[in-house]
């Protein structure tokens, strides 16, 4: 079982009054709220917790893509990513991802990637999300009834520029291009590992299925609300005759570890309860645009009752009952993400330790009694029958960034 | 009465209404759906034949696959006047239906006759930015498009059925409308047709709502400056004039067809 160090980059100094006062914290949040100081104190310390992550046995550190959102500060993960890059060795850095239809051409993530693929030895693992109808409809102006064609066709582009080493013309329906020439190429080949970070929809379980691609169901409302989505992907695989290995999910899960029940909810609760009842506040015109889904979707999540993804107004005690929060002692946290990955078959696990407006130095104590108290007991899980085809396969000697001399010999001192 | 075409290029089906006597009148519904304009359309009938079909996406009418801009959406027309073997005709529309009326006499500027533009999309106004129809709940749309939200016409756009099946009904085949408004309309609902406006011909009248909150009389005024000799008109109604405004839209948009003497 591999664990991943996931940090969203909340804003955490978003107004005590904020749901009272503004309609929604993504799409159209006031910009007047936004105090550059503060983000350089929270890129950084961000970026410190998923360093230290690394260096204390995470085996990847993980960054996303939101746009225009109070609770997700990184509008770029690639730029992130690049940073982490040159500030750790081992880990994967699994970038969840880039929504390849808001790029013009849809070659730039090629490209990107191949370069943070390239800085880092060969560690990145490469997520195509179709993003959010707020990040790509709302902010980034999609037209929705074509993002889904837009977002196929640009990673066939994207896919076909880091395979192909010949120049090639790409006559796309959105996309045109003479001359494809991803250059630099991607360390691993074929190319990395593609994880399709998904909510609960058909033509997702289909797609990843199909392509070989990891399903990574990404979720806030916890591991027992996600079992009806992860079971579509296994069932999915199972109608193809596919083998249903654990390695080919991920899933997200905020964990909070203390020494004891009242103890976790003293110490995590309000923030916590700060995440869901502050930056889940998004306005219902924005939730999703007319074309987001087709209507065969629509029809079929209102046949099945589906349930919406986002949860509000709720309290720590509900969280840690339904399982949005796992949190506890050492030995309840570890039976419960058992639990998690048996019940949802899933051999990634991106552990969600900062959330709400969850201060730097309890980030840090939590991240490290995770890390040495809880997945060390876990790693073995699934050894015994299945093999991760989708983790990165790194450079076995990497150039690794090297501290700078005091004087360079032959320029002036 | 409603009706189903074949067109002959495409094989896609157009489900169109037709009904009244009298000279063809071509009649564009807006971004929510024909049924929203058929107070109107049945008022025009009266003095004409109106034709009303369905867009690309509405009703049962196929296509919208294949139409991504307003140039599709004319061509999609010229097909379907062909096909009803209709020459030359008087074109009126609503909205997004006002939008593409008006493309169309742009661009195929011969075929029609006269124009009647009802608080038609198409162009973006100056200064402040026209409220987002495609980002707001339902109970904030229907506010917006009423002048009187509290009427049975608000009432009946605001979809509430006690029984779960009929209100599911409804609220896809809301969906279904705003699915195909907004594969043209998004995210800006100007797609360059201030560019095009001066090749319209047709006598043209434009109407406007006093009470629209989505488009205000001096966005109607510039739309009505784009095209020579464009009268215009403004009546007591919210945006949702085919329902707010009927008679004396009908009125107008009568009066366009009538020969005025020398």
């Amino acid at each position: 079982m591999k664990f991943m160090s996931f940090n969203l980059m909340p804003y955490r100094y978003l107004p005590m009054d904020f749901p009272q006062k503004h309609r929604s914290v993504w799409v159209d949040i006031p910009g007047d709220l936004y105090d550059p100081v503060k983000g350089n104190q929270l890129y950084n310390e961000y970026m410190d917790q998923l360093e230290y992550a690394a260096q204390i046995g995470f085996d990847g550190i993980c960054v996303n893509e939101h746009h225009a959102n109070g609770y997700g500060l990184m509008p770029s993960p690639n730029i992130i990513a690049a940073g982490l890059a040159r500030r750790t060795k081992d880990v994967a850095l699994v970038v969840l991802g880039n929504s390849v239809a808001l790029y013009n051409p849809p070659l730039r993530v090629a490209e990107e990637f191949a370069m943070i693929d390239c800085i880092s030895g060969g560690r990145l693992v490469a997520g195509f999300p179709v993003g959010t109808s707020m990040d790509t409809n709302y902010a980034y102006g999609q037209v929705p009834t074509t993002l889904r064609e837009k977002y196929y066709e640009g990673v066939r582009l994207i896919l076909e520029a880091w395979k192909r080493n010949d120049v090639f013309a790409f006559n796309g329906e959105f996309t045109q291009l003479r001359y494809v020439n991803c250059w630099p190429k991607p360390f691993q080949k074929p190319h990395p590992p593609v994880w399709i970070p998904g909510g609960g929809s058909v033509e997702t379980w289909d797609y990843c299925a199909d392509m070989g691609f990891l399903y990574s169901y990404l979720s806030f409302s916890g591991y027992k609300r996600a079992k009806v989505f992860m079971d579509g992907f296994w069932e999915t695989l199972e109608r193809k005759g596919l083998p249903q290995n654990p390695y080919q999910a991920g899933f997200v899960q905020f964990v909070a570890v203390g020494d004891s029940d009242d103890e976790c909810a003293e110490k995590f609760g309000p923030h916590a309860e700060w995440f869901f009842n502050k930056t889940q506040h998004v306005y219902g015109g924005f939730a999703e645009a007319p074309g987001y889904r087709t209507l065969t979707t629509i029809k079929m999540g209102m046949e099945s009752q589906q349930k919406g993804p986002r949860i509000i107004d709720t309290t720590w005690k509900e969280m840690v009952d339904r399982g949005t929060v796992i949190a506890g002692t050492p030995k309840r946290v570890t039976e419960q993400i058992e639990d998690l990955a048996r019940s949802l078959n899933v051999g990634h696990l991106g552990v969600l330790a900062q959330f709400g407006d969850m201060p730097h130095d309890k980030v840090m104590v939590n991240l490290k009694r995770i890390a040495t108290e809880v997945t060390p007991q876990l790693k073995h899980l699934w050894d015994d029958k299945w093999e991760d085809h989708w983790w990165p396969k790194p450079m076995a000697t990497p150039r690794l960034p090297h501290a700078i001399p005091k004087f360079v010999e032959g320029v002036g001192q | 009465m409603s009706n189903t075409l074949t067109l002959p290029g495409t094989g896609w089906a157009v489900d169109y209404d037709k009904l009244g006597q009298g000279p063809v009148l071509v009649y564009l519904h807006g971004a929510f759906g024909l049924e929203w304009s058929m107070p109107l359309v049945r008022e025009l009938a009266h003095s004409h034949t109106v034709i009303a079909p369905c867009m690309p996406g509405y009703g049962a009418s196929d296509g919208l696959d294949r139409i991504g801009s307003f140039y599709d959406l004319s061509v999609w027309l010229d097909e379907v006047l062909d096909a009803l073997k209709l020459d030359s005709v008087a074109l009126a529309g609503h909205d997004f239906g006002g939008a593409a009326a008006a493309e169309y006499a742009a661009l195929f500027r011969r075929r029609v006759s006269e124009l009647a533009l009802i608080a038609p999309y198409g162009l973006w106004p100056q200064g402040e930015p026209m409220p987002d129809i495609f980002a707001l709940t339902p109970g904030a749309l229907t506010k917006l498009l009423f002048a009187d939200p509290t009427g049975p016409h608000a009432g009946a756009f605001n979809i509430q059925h006690p029984d779960k099946a009929r209100q599911d009904e409804a609220i896809l085949s809301r969906r279904q409308a705003m699915i195909a408004a907004a594969k043209l309309l998004w995210p800006i609902p100007d797609k360059g047709l201030r560019h095009r406006l001066y090749r319209i011909q047709a006598p043209t009248i434009v109407i406007g709502g006093t009470r629209d909150e989505l488009m205000g009389e001096s966005y109607i005024r510039d739309f009505a400056k784009g095209i020579a000799g464009a009268r215009v008109q403004m009546l007591e109604a919210g945006h949702m004039v085919p329902q707010e405004a009927t008679m004396a839209a009908a009125a107008s948009i009568s009066k366009l067809s009538q020969k005025v003497p020398a």
